[in-house]
């Protein structure tokens, strides 16, 4: 049941500001049931922080989340990076899903890479999908498609691809998700390369994003800054 | 991996007996069935008049040299073996449908001539006529691939877009669910007033039944891609023409090859009417031709080519799609 959101360590001016925000689903014509999952909810979170959204089921976490990464917009209040509104998903913001949403048709590098085929950068930052794919630990499966992939390593191609762009914030829908593609990355590559995982460094942490969120412990990720959300549907 | 190799290892030699049984069998099924046939040949040829009957049993008695080559040459190349393994029971078979055949007509006379001739009947139409019917062919298939070419082209613009932007889905799904469900054909009449040539009518009307279920399955395939592979692209940065063509569209693959197969069923439906009706050449035209002047023969003659040419351009979109959708091996049993 927690849900985060991570800054980039660098400053680059991504702070993040919410005021008074309100999301409410209408009512439709069959299930005639209004839905409030946001009422005023207003924070602020400075560059390089990271925070966690803790909170029951159904309580608003991933609206938030959602909201933020730019695909679903408030009913009222503002959302905004920096001094800018935001107002359309972009690469800007990256999000891991709670699940990997892999691209079934995409081989594990065009997955990685789509990206980069999104902005149009592919051919100047061609070297950089390499780079990633060994950050994950996928060398040997640069050319498989997804469905031969277990889930831990489906949640690592879900990792990189958001990456790939450096985004100035990232959202993981689902601890688990980003822990587990760190955890599942040790257990395979701990024996050959335990150097590398003794030192702790995660594929987030290497281009600068928080340790605590790539830790195969959920709990210590309660370190940083926690929003606690309370469910105000009864 | 140890493991794993020695169940296979084992599997292997469980079945090896009864592989060997069923191989001989399989071996000699086609000489075994080709020399029967043979023999039912000649008793039905001293009923029949001589010079047709001649080129059956040269066809006869050529497939049986290759079988006997085929079978003698097997221990020597794998490749060889294995095709024989998956494909001797079939053509075996096939063999026993022709003795069947020749037995129900030339022999016991079970069915009324002329309208069902006997197998070395029809052979000498095949070859005699062999000019014109690869002619026809030919013709056929120019035919077959405008119209279809046209009606894939315009169906996957109209389908994208009835799929993608709502304008187009309101203003065009009343027009598909009207026009579309009337078969090409029965535009016919209409299209041998309007058009200034008959070919030309025939290329639209094929590319009017094509289209109707490419438009429909690609339009559903495209408005039903899944809302979270369209946000995964809109959160890396990915703008309108990303999201159509690198999402919905490679997302919409399967069901927009469920629509080429249908449109190629109903293609070669409406090629063979627009043939016997308008159209001046052509399989279809062969074909009620050679009706007009009683020749069953060559009837028969032109449906073998039919079959023949229509499941190799089926089996050519089999092997398009299982390229296009190779990432689907493995998720859906095909």
């Amino acid at each position: 049941m927690v849900t985060m959101k991570v800054d980039r360590l660098t400053k680059e001016g991504s702070s993040l500001h919410a005021k008074n925000v309100t999301k409410d689903f209408p009512s439709s014509d069959r299930t005639n049931l209004r839905t409030l999952a946001l009422d005023g909810v207003s924070f602020s979170v400075a560059a390089g922080e990271f925070i966690s959204i803790i909170g029951p089921s159904a309580c608003g976490k991933s609206t938030l989340l959602r909201l933020i990464a730019g695909l679903d917009f408030p009913s009222s209040g503002e959302l905004r990076i920096g001094a800018k509104a935001i107002t359309s998903a972009n690469a800007e913001r990256g999000l891991v899903f709670q699940d990997p949403n892999l691209f079934p048709w995409l081989t594990v590098r065009h997955n990685i890479q789509s990206g980069l085929v999104a902005l149009g950068v592919l051919r100047e930052k061609r070297h950089e999908v390499d780079e990633f794919i060994r950050l994950v630990g996928l060398e040997g499966f640069a050319d498989v498609y997804p469905h031969h992939l277990s889930g831990g390593m489906a949640q690592r191609v879900a990792l990189a691809r958001a990456l790939i762009t450096h985004p100035k914030v990232l959202l993981c829908g689902e601890v688990q998700g980003c822990s587990r593609a760190q955890g599942d990355r040790q257990q395979t590559k701990g024996r050959k390369n335990s150097s590398r995982i003794a030192g702790g460094v995660s594929p987030g942490q290497r281009i600068g994003y928080p340790a605590r969120l790539f830790s195969g412990d959920p709990f210590r990720t309660l370190w940083g800054k926690s929003f606690f959300f309370t469910s105000g549907v009864d | 991996m140890k493991e794993f190799t020695d169940v296979n290892q084992w599997a292997q030699e469980e079945s090896k007996p009864l592989a060997a049984k069923t191989w001989w069998r399989t071996l000699f099924a086609v000489p075994v069935a080709v020399a029967i046939a043979l023999v039912v040949h000649w008793f039905a040829a001293k009923n029949e008049p001589q010079g047709e009957t001649v080129l059956y049993a040269i066809f006869l008695s050529g497939l049986f040299v290759a079988a006997a080559g085929t079978t003698a040459l097997q221990p020597l190349w794998n490749g060889l073996r294995k095709w024989m393994r998956s494909a001797c029971p079939l053509i075996a078979v096939a063999v026993l449908f022709l003795i069947g055949w020749e037995l129900a007509t030339s022999v016991f006379r079970w069915l009324p001539l002329p309208y069902l001739p006997g197998p070395a009947g029809d052979l000498p139409s095949l070859v005699n006529d062999r000019d014109v019917l690869f002619d026809s062919t030919w013709h056929s298939l120019l035919l077959l691939l405008g119209g279809y070419a046209l009606g894939v082209a315009v169906g996957l613009f109209s389908g994208i877009c009835i799929g993608w932007f709502p304008p187009a889905r309101y203003w065009g799904m009343p027009v598909l669910k009207i026009i579309g469900p009337i078969p090409a054909t029965a535009w016919i009449p209409l299209a041998m007033v309007l058009s200034p040539s008959a070919t030309f009518s025939a290329v639209l009307l094929i590319a009017l039944a094509v289209w109707f279920p490419v438009t429909m399955l690609t339009a559903s395939g495209v408005s039903n891609t899944r809302v979270s592979y369209l946000d995964v692209a809109r959160t890396l940065g990915g703008g309108r023409v990303y999201l159509i063509f690198c999402v919905a569209i490679p997302a919409a693959m399967p069901s927009i090859f469920i629509g080429l197969f249908m449109g190629l069923g109903a293609s070669f439906l409406t090629l063979v009417v627009a043939e016997t009706v308008g159209v001046k050449s052509g399989l279809g035209w062969y074909l009620s031709w050679a009706q007009g002047w009683a020749e069953y023969g060559k009837v028969y003659a032109a449906l073998l080519i039919m079959a023949a040419f229509f499941s190799t351009i089926m089996t050519a979109l089999f092997k398009i799609r299982d390229r296009v959708l190779v990432w689907q091996k493995g998720v859906i049993k095909w």
